[in-house]
């Protein structure tokens, strides 16, 4: 099994093309890293490149992630196996006051695409719950979203509670959300910002030195 | 009536400066159809003014209408579409449960009889009112085609639908736009409404939500019946739309969209909106809701930036009209800085 094949399929969506494609190179004897890495991840860095390119929308996005979900399904169990592990682990959530998820379920998608262990709190997430996960989960980055000017303020607070909590070193933080600004990022002192799902991606790789 | 509601839209009806023998309703007219208005016409919340009179507001007045919901942040409930719904204490809630995720179900699922004609002949003293005062009266489209669909579907089935459900999004499309258009026949019948409103956001921070050519195929279609079933009842079409809509606004001129209500201007930018868009489409903007609440933003700010619109826009005669955003509340909007909105437009063209 040629790893383009899967790579394809992944790209264009694909999802049972993945899955056959996935199987049939395990069965050949393919290590599952290779398939991992040469197949379903290198396809959704594609599909970011495309993203922020302009010639993937959303919909593209969301049904190459749906292909490549498939395909890790099948390999989760061997790559637990394996002994291998994820490339990294990131908290990722809605800042307190802001139920919107569309974001912050697309950079999750694209950081699981880019081989991220991610540990999705939800929406309208309080700046305690955010350190008690970071306490818990121990994740590399931590994620935090806000669609809302109103709400923006809430990744302050995160951040302040992440210095009392004396865990503000031990965790890269990264913001994003419509009205959130680069600027905004350096006010509030996170590591880093991030304007699609698609940067976001790229942007945890670099914060990790991967 | 309601014996509250004289008090309330007294204040809310009162008259805008108008040139003798003109309304409100006449300069709204102009503005729209690029029919050399007097002056800019605006929506400004009370107590700054309105040439409109937007029928959402006797909405919400109604006794009796809209389903019981209950008010505490976090509380869920179920709307008459079916749709799991959170309160968030704001001007609207979060969609959790949709029941259209599957569109196989769509044969038997039950629309809610949004075009019942007791719903709509409720409006009418409302709307006999807002006529006797010389406003511009907008009925509002409470199905919001996109929106529902989301709500109905999810955003992530929504979004991948025409790859996946390619058949059930056409059906489903046909269907909203079917009820959309039953309800404007409505208005129609109960007279004095002079545009139909909707609100469907296609933007997103860069770009719209889905390729332009996705848009052609599946929803553009519904929107031109739409569209169409507005003008044939007397009515303008009046379409908010937030987010970065560049590319869809060649496909909303084309299909007869009169008016572009935007709450996010400089996404694009008011110069360029105006020298590829200005007199082919009139701009209904509030200044940019995103960056007129940032606290840096200095008073001399918020009218720089309002006087520039009004001179990007204000040249084609016609084609521009002011606004508040109408839940300054949600967005953290003082209403002081409202009121330096309000006096920068009237400093640069909302004055007689």
């Amino acid at each position: 099994m040629d790893m383009s094949t899967i790579y394809e399929a992944v790209v264009r969506g694909d999802m049972p093309a993945t899955e056959s494609g996935v199987k049939e190179a395990i069965g050949e004897g393919t290590a599952p890293e290779v398939v991992l890495n040469e197949g379903l991840i290198k396809a959704m860095s594609e599909v970011g490149t495309r993203f922020e390119a302009g010639d993937f929308f959303v919909p593209e996005m969301l049904i190459a992630a749906r292909a490549m979900k498939a395909g890790i399904a099948i390999l989760r169990p061997l790559l637990a196996e394996a002994g291998i592990d994820p490339v990294g682990k990131v908290v990722i959530g809605t800042v307190s006051g802001d139920l919107h998820d569309i974001g912050k379920n697309l950079v999750a998608l694209m950081l699981e695409g880019a081989g991220f262990e991610v540990i999705d709190v939800g929406t309208d997430v309080s700046a305690d719950s955010f350190v008690e996960a970071v306490q818990n989960e121990k994740p590399q980055l931590l994620g935090l979203s806000a669609l809302l000017t109103t709400t923006m303020p809430g990744a302050t607070e995160v951040i302040q509670k992440l210095n009392e909590a004396n865990i503000r070193d031990s965790v890269k933080v990264m913001v994003g959300g419509a009205p959130v600004t680069q600027a905004y990022a350096d006010q509030i002192e996170a590591d880093g910002y991030a304007s699609d799902a698609a940067s976001a991606s790229k942007m945890a790789k670099e914060l990790l030195g991967l | 009536m309601n014996p509250q509601i004289p008090e309330f839209l007294e204040q809310y009806l009162k008259p805008q400066p108008a040139p003798p023998g003109m309304t409100s309703r006449e300069i709204v007219r102009r503005a729209i159809e690029f029919d050399r208005p007097p002056r800019v016409p605006y929506s400004f919340t009370m107590p700054f003014g309105s040439d409109f009179f937007e029928a959402v507001v006797a909405q919400a007045l109604l006794s009796g209408s809209g389903s019981p919901k209950p008010s505490g942040k976090g509380e869920v409930y179920y709307d008459a579409w079916g749709v799991g719904q959170k309160v968030t204490g704001r001007g609207w809630d979060h969609a959790f449960d949709h029941p259209l995720s599957d569109l196989s179900k769509l044969d038997n699922y039950q629309f809610p009889d949004l075009a019942d004609p007791e719903r709509f002949t409720a409006y009418k003293p409302y709307l006999d009112l807002a006529n006797a005062k010389g406003k511009y009266v907008i009925a509002p489209d409470p199905v919001m085609m996109f929106e529902r669909m989301r709500a109905l579907l999810g955003f992530e089935e929504l979004m991948v639908a025409p790859y996946t459900q390619p058949a059930g999004l056409e059906a489903l499309l046909d269907r909203l736009a079917d009820l959309i258009i039953a309800m404007i026949n409505e208005w129609g019948k109960v007279g004095g409404v002079h545009g139909f409103m909707t609100w469907d956001d296609w933007g997103l921070q860069t770009s719209l939500q889905m390729k332009v050519e996705t848009f052609r195929e599946f929803y553009k279609p519904s929107y031109k019946r739409i569209v169409e079933a507005a003008h044939h009842n007397g009515m303008h079409y009046i379409w908010h739309n937030c987010g970065q809509i560049l590319e869809m606004i060649p496909d909303m001129i084309e299909i007869g969209v009169d008016v572009v209500q935007l709450d996010q201007p400089r996404l694009m930018g008011s110069r360029k909106l105006a020298e590829e868009f200005g007199g082919r489409i009139c701009f209904w903007n509030t200044v940019d809701i995103q960056w007129s609440v940032r606290e840096e933003r200095s008073d001399g700010d918020l009218r720089a930036e309002a006087a520039d619109m009004a001179r990007a826009f204000n040249r084609f005669d016609g084609g521009f009209m002011a606004r508040h955003y109408p839940q300054p509340r949600d967005i953290n909007l003082s209403r002081e800085r409202g009121q330096i909105i309000a006096e920068a437009f009237f400093e640069n063209g909302c004055a007689l």
